[in-house]
Parts: structure tokens; C-alpha cells; sequence
């Protein structure tokens, strides 16, 4: 018999109100113009602000999109394509990145587990949409190698590694607050019963009320918890910003219904009348300095879908056609779909502690020699150490430009 | 190719006789060309043997088919391929080189007998892939009607219609269109930049006209379909085309019936080329087989129907061997897509040579980095 964890959770809010503009929820025809322009033939998905390349993360988004319009094919040619090209030959994770030139293919077969969460979560519920066993079993092979290879234990807390290698550091363990899709945890959670997965919701809800920074108490893109045990601060190697990345965070808890005080702060922040461009695309949280240009449809879009959380109002947000790139495009489409779906029933835990195994320190240098021993001629050897995952802060989130 | 001819798959089909005898051995054929959907029930098979044939999409080449070949377990022993997909095999070390049997398999002709297009993919891919064809690509501007559009017949009118109307003018990505390539790689010869063949360093002119172009298109397709659904729905009214394309879209209903291709003044047209090629690693039973199937890809009849040669505007017969003619109610409905007068000035127009492997991956690159990235 599973249990149900309530502790983590703050307040869960209602749904939309009578009182309350709606939004009309996004169409096919949304869909229809995000594969025009970011879904190549074969299905995967281009990140056009990045010379191109596409990443775990955009199939995941594509596959979620896919299931949610109900367009199986196209779900089909993206896990086609990722399967086929971002497959990692030791588990079932995938490879985060891919180039279409220059450097062609995989060079860096490191995952990237927002990636992989999303793809676990389209497969489920491709798998429940479609009657599909095997999407089903993906699915969770692919949660319980998340479990295995990117869930850490830290003085008492669970934490969620942005990737399989790179993210412990010797001061402590890196993470990416934005990775914490909650609601995609809770799901998952349906097919890996693991305690880890509730314990990974309370612990995230607890750092994001930690990591408030700045005059606007936002989280960082990129967040150092030390080993000290020391307070946690943003990650030496990212700019200390609330920027793409951590926009998601308050777009991740208000999909849940969570009302946690950075959703409180992110719309403070975003609403602020003094601001010369609202909202502004980033904030620096040492010094404060405000981006000087607008955030793009994506940070709008989940501005918005905040100001409709909470009971203000909003107009309806930017449609696929005005977003500049694909990840602002994405970002919107979550947002709008966000605004429409069910929260997740709390994560399941199993009735016997069957739980996943974590890798020890050990046993992931063991998995990195085995990755490295199976992978003839070496061309994928996954790099060990802290510097293995170094190009993630390399990839460029845009904005509107001023 | 020819997907003007829509019964093509059933003849070839029909053609194809009974199931193959058990214990024969078999063939793995690898189709990777988007356009060449037609081309498998016209494949002959060598006497003794069956073929397997299998359809992907190009990228195939660079991912599962690259991989089996790291594996030295290629998934294919033999690869029929567009230009794009010979590209990335090369660059992941995927082909053998050319075996003798299958350099041998062309009918025997004078370079100097050969169609323009045909000499420029042989020569691009010479020791490496056998060339089996060339078709008339781009650039070509494709344009409804009912749009009331006058094409822009040079570079300078296109970046005025397009500034007048923003949601006006599409062009699709590079790496996935070759309407978009061939519109880019077409851009030097028009706008007399130093060097067309090399956009690292010769086509000043040519990557500051995309710069000027590029805030006044809406976004760029990934696909040239994504582009003619565009047009097709009314959300823009004028797009890049290849003549191929121009041809197949109107067949397939990818575009209305009444879709006009207009052409620059004084571009030349840049061939489609489709090619075979051999991984790494297959066994020897395969080369055999290879080698026994190489001359019958070049059979009149697989020509003329499987890749429209003798039939498309510009591109005649190999030298030596019998055109084949269409059904006339075939024959009829091509030359209602394609206008006789059309037809003679896209045969007339000077044939442009295919960017070399290298200055391809740097147009590709760049492109993405520098025009379509920059948003």
C-alpha cells in the first residue's frame, strides 16, 4: 500500500476563478506553428538562438507538446529521433547535446536531466494516452536511471544533479533550481516509487526559500550548495543572475498550484512599475542591475500565467508566432498550457523500501570507466570531473534585443 | 525524384515480381533522400538475389547507420543518397571508398557528354560515390496567384518586396531545405560576388544581403513543406523553390494546383544529385552484391522513372542509352506543370557546381551562427 507525502507542500492554490480573466487554452494551430518552425522532418527539435544545435531538453518539450496535441505521429519522429541519436549506450538517460555541424553529433554524451525528465514524462503519458506498454516501460527505465545516476544525498538533504557528471564540485554540489519540475516528479514518481522523489519535492521547495537573492529574493540560474554546510549561493561559473534558466522555477511551482515565495518574488519582481522595460529579461542578484531590455514571450508568458495564479489579471499570452527562438517559444507554450492542466496528485512511495539505489562516489567513477571502456575508439567517452559539463553555461539563452 | 508520376509505385510494384526464393542471399539497400520516396519498387534486383530496401530520412546517415558503422556492423551495403546525406557520412567517417565494380557501373561516356548537372556531382564526388543522377534544383521563387505577387526578378527586389511586406517572403533553413540552400548558394553568382564557390572568404556580398534580409522574414521553416503549407494557408506569399520541388509539391497537393514558379534573371540553376555510396565494413558476400546490382541502377528504365532522367528539363538520357517516354497522360500532366517554354529556359540557363564538402559545412554553420541565430 503506498503512502501519500503532504508535508512539502505550502499552499496549494485553486484552480482559475469565475472572477478571473481565462485563457483560452493553446490550439493545434500553436502546435502547428511550433513544428514549422523548430521541428526539422526527421523530429528533432532546433534550438535556433544556438547556431542550431538541439538538445535533450527540446525533444523532451517536443515529445510533451506532441502528447499534449494529441499528434502521435510527431511524437513518434521525436522519440524516434531521440532514441536514435541520444541514446546512451550504459543507461537509459540521453545525451544532452547535439550538433548538426561543424563538430557533428554527440561530443559530450553527459545528460541533462530536465531532458530527460521531460522525456520520461511525454513517454508516460503517451504511453496512458495511447495505450503504448512500451512507451510506459521507457518511461521508467529511463526515471530510475534519474533516480540512480542524478538524485544525491548531502547532510540529510536529497538533491537533484542537473547532470550525471560535472555538478559535484570539492565546495559542494551545483544545481540547477529550474530542473525541478514538480510536477513531472510527482508523475514519475507513479512509475519509480521511490521515497526519493517526495523527498526531492520537499527538499527543492525548501532550497528555493533558501535561495532568494538580491533586492528581489529570486533564485540563481546556477546554485552552489557547499558541503560545509554552509548557506547556499549562486555557482561560481554562471553569471549570478535570475535569467533563462531560473525563470523556470516559478513557472515549475505554479504548474503545481505551489504558492512558494518565489513565485511571490518573480511576480513582484516582473510587475515592478519602475522598471524600464517590463519584464525585464534578467536581474543580477549581487549587484542588482536590471537587464536593459525586455524579457522575451517566454518571461512573459509565465509573468502572466503568475498574475493569473495569484488573481490579478493578465492578457492572453504571446502566441508560438511571436516568440523570438525556440526556447522563448517553448517556455510560452508550457506556460499557457500550464495554466490549463490538473496538478499532479502527490509523489507515491512505495509500501517497502525497494528503492533505487544512489551511486556511491565509487560507483559512478566505476560507471564512467565502464561508459568509457564500452564506447570503441573512445569517440563518446563521457569526461570525468567537476569540468565535464562545462559547455551548459555556454548555451545561450536570448531576449528581445533593445 | 519523380514524384510527377504518380503511379510510379505501383508499376514498380508490379514489376517487381514474386516473393524472392528462400535462401537467396540479400541485399540491404539504405534509401536517404527525402525525394526519392518513388524510388524503391523500381529497384532491380541482381538474378540470385533480394533486395532489402529500407527509406530514411538523411540524418539516418549521420546517426544509427554512422554508429553501426563504428560498430564495424554496417545496418546498409549500399546507400543511395542526396549530396546532404553524402555529407554527413563523410563527416562521420561512414563510406568505403568507391569499389572499382561500382566506379565501373556508369555507362562508359565522355565527361564532355554529360548533362552540365551530371558532370558537376560526378566531379564533386569522384572516387568516393557513384553519381546516378542530377535534377534541376533552385533557385526559384514559388508564388500563388491569387496573391497578386510580381516576382522579383532580381536580389535587390526581393529584399524590397520583403521589406514592404514583413510577413511577405519565407525561406526555409539550410540544412534541411534545398530550396534554402540553393536560393543561398545562388546568391554570389547574383550579386557578381568575388568567389561563388567559397562563402568563407568570397561572398561578401552575399552574407550582407542575408543580413539585411534577415529582420524582414517572420522566421525560417525548417522544412521547404513547412514553407509551402505557409504559402498554401495564406501566411506569406512568396517563398524559395527548386524546379523539382515546384513539380512534386504541385503532384502531391503540397501546393495548389495553381502554384507559378518564377526564376531570377540570369541565375543559374543548381543540380539535385543523387548518388550511391558503399559503408565501411560490409562483407564480402555484400560487395558482390554490390557490384552485381551497380549496373542495373543504371538501366533506362530505373533512370527515367526512378529519377526522371530523359524527363526533366535539362537532363538527358546517360549518353548511349534510350530515353524512356512517359504514358501521355503522364507525359500531359508534366507538361501542364511545366510549361514546354518553362522547360527549354530552365534547360538553357547555365548549371552552377554544388558547393565542395568543406565550403557546405562552413555555409551551414555560419548560416546558423550568424543569420538565423542572431535573433
Amino acid at each position: 500500500m503506498a503512502w501519500r507525502f503532504w508535508g512539502a507542500i505550502l499552499v496549494v492554490l485553486a484552480g482559475p476563478t469565475a472572477a478571473q480573466p481565462a485563457w483560452t487554452p493553446p490550439d493545434a494551430s500553436e502546435w502547428q506553428q511550433f513544428q514549422r518552425r523548430y521541428m526539422a522532418p526527421e523530429g528533432r527539435i532546433v534550438d535556433t538562438a544556438n547556431g542550431g544545435i538541439s538538445h535533450s531538453e527540446g525533444q523532451g518539450y517536443g515529445m510533451f507538446f506532441a502528447t499534449h496535441f494529441g499528434d502521435r505521429p510527431a511524437f513518434e519522429r521525436l522519440w524516434r529521433w531521440t532514441r536514435l541519436n541520444l541514446s546512451r549506450p550504459t543507461d537509459s538517460l540521453h545525451a544532452w547535446r547535439y550538433t548538426p555541424h561543424g563538430a557533428f553529433g554527440v561530443q559530450d554524451t553527459n545528460n541533462a536531466t530536465d531532458g530527460d525528465l521531460y522525456i520520461a514524462w511525454a513517454l508516460l503519458r503517451a504511453a496512458e494516452r495511447w495505450n503504448e506498454p512500451e512507451w510506459h516501460r521507457s518511461a521508467a527505465r529511463i526515471a530510475h536511471d534519474v533516480l540512480a545516476c542524478c538524485v544525491r544525498r548531502q547532510r540529510g538533504h536529497t538533491l537533484l544533479l542537473p547532470g550525471a557528471h560535472g555538478f559535484e564540485r570539492p565546495d559542494g554540489i551545483v544545481v540547477n533550481l529550474s530542473y525541478y519540475a514538480f510536477p513531472v516528479l510527482r508523475a514519475l514518481s507513479r512509475i519509480a516509487p521511490d521515497p526519493a522523489w517526495a523527498e526531492l519535492e520537499r527538499d527543492g521547495l525548501a532550497l528555493m526559500r533558501t535561495a532568494a537573492f538580491g533586492r528581489w529574493h529570486l533564485p540563481p540560474d546556477w546554485l552552489l550548495i557547499p558541503a560545509s554546510g554552509a548557506a547556499p549561493s549562486p555557482a561560481a561559473g554562471w553569471p549570478p543572475r535570475f535569467s533563462w534558466d531560473a525563470l523556470r522555477v516559478p513557472l515549475n511551482l505554479a504548474w503545481q498550484r505551489f504558492d512558494a515565495p518565489t513565485t511571490q518574488a518573480a511576480l513582484q519582481f516582473w510587475d515592478y512599475p519602475g522598471h524600464a522595460h517590463r519584464p525585464p529579461a534578467w536581474v543580477e542578484l549581487r549587484s542588482n542591475s536590471i537587464a536593459p531590455y525586455p524579457g522575451h514571450s517566454g518571461v512573459q508568458a509565465v509573468h502572466m500565467f503568475l498574475r493569473l495564479r495569484h488573481g490579478a489579471s493578465a492578457p492572453q499570452a504571446p502566441g508560438v508566432a511571436r516568440a523570438p527562438d525556440y526556447y522563448a517559444a517553448a517556455v510560452g507554450l508550457q506556460a499557457r498550457i500550464a495554466y490549463t492542466m490538473a496538478p499532479e496528485p502527490p509523489a507515491e512511495l512505495p509500501a517497502t523500501a525497494a528503492a533505487t539505489p544512489r551511486r556511491s562516489w565509487i560507483g559512478d567513477v566505476l560507471h564512467a570507466a565502464g561508459s568509457y571502456f564500452a564506447t570503441e575508439e573512445h569517440e563518446h567517452a563521457p569526461p570525468a570531473g567537476p569540468s565535464a559539463r562545462p559547455t551548459m553555461s555556454g548555451v545561450r539563452r536570448t531576449g528581445a534585443m533593445p | 525524384m519523380t514524384g510527377a508520376l504518380p503511379r510510379r509505385a505501383l508499376l514498380g510494384a508490379l514489376a517487381a515480381g514474386p516473393a524472392a526464393a528462400q535462401g537467396q542471399p540479400r541485399l540491404r539497400i539504405l534509401i536517404a533522400a527525402e525525394g526519392l520516396r518513388d524510388l524503391a519498387p523500381l529497384l532491380p534486383a541482381p538474378p540470385g538475389w533480394v533486395l532489402e530496401v529500407t527509406e530514411e530520412h538523411p540524418s539516418f546517415v549521420g546517426g544509427p547507420l554512422a554508429e553501426s558503422v563504428r560498430r564495424r556492423a554496417p545496418l546498409a551495403d549500399l546507400v543511395i543518397v542526396g549530396l546532404p546525406g553524402m555529407e554527413l557520412g563523410r563527416r562521420r567517417n561512414v563510406w568505403d571508398a568507391l569499389p572499382p565494380a561500382l566506379a565501373a557501373a556508369a555507362p562508359s561516356a565522355d565527361p564532355a557528354a554529360l548533362s552540365p548537372g551530371l558532370r558537376h556531382i560526378r566531379d564533386l564526388v569522384e572516387r568516393e560515390a557513384l553519381a546516378l543522377t542530377a535534377a534541376p534544383g533552385g533557385p526559384g521563387l514559388l508564388h500563388l496567384p491569387r496573391d497578386r505577387v510580381r516576382p522579383p526578378r532580381t536580389p535587390r527586389e526581393l529584399l524590397d518586396f520583403a521589406r514592404q511586406d514583413p510577413r511577405g517572403f519565407l525561406y526555409p533553413r539550410l540544412d534541411s531545405s534545398a530550396s534554402g540552400l540553393h536560393f543561398a548558394v545562388s546568391l554570389p553568382y547574383l550579386l557578381n560576388d568575388r568567389d561563388p564557390a567559397d562563402p568563407q572568404t568570397g561572398w561578401d556580398r552575399s552574407w550582407a544581403y542575408l543580413e539585411a534580409l534577415d529582420p524582414h522574414i517572420a522566421y525560417y521553416p525548417v522544412s521547404t513543406l513547412a514553407a509551402m503549407e505557409e504559402l498554401k494557408e495564406g501566411g506569406c506569399a512568396l517563398i524559395t523553390g527548386t524546379i523539382l520541388g515546384h513539380i512534386t509539391g504541385r503532384v502531391r497537393g503540397r501546393l495548389p494546383a495553381d502554384t507559378q514558379l518564377a526564376l531570377f534573371d540570369g541565375a543559374p540553376v543548381l543540380p539535385l544529385g543523387v548518388v550511391a555510396l558503399v559503408p565501411r565494413f560490409i562483407t564480402a558476400e555484400a560487395a558482390a552484391g554490390v557490384a552485381a546490382l551497380a549496373p542495373l541502377l543504371f538501366e533506362p528504365r530505373l533512370q527515367g522513372l526512378g529519377f526522371g532522367r530523359g524527363i526533366l528539363p535539362g537532363e538527358p538520357p546517360w549518353p548511349g542509352t534510350p530515353a524512356v517516354a512517359l504514358p501521355p497522360d503522364e507525359q500531359a500532366a508534366l507538361d501542364a506543370l511545366l510549361p514546354t517554354t518553362v522547360a527549354a529556359e530552365i534547360a538553357a540557363r547555365p548549371v552552377a557546381r554544388p558547393l565542395a564538402h568543406e565550403f557546405h559545412a562552413h555555409l551551414l554553420l555560419r548560416w546558423d551562427q550568424q543569420i538565423a541565430g542572431r535573433r
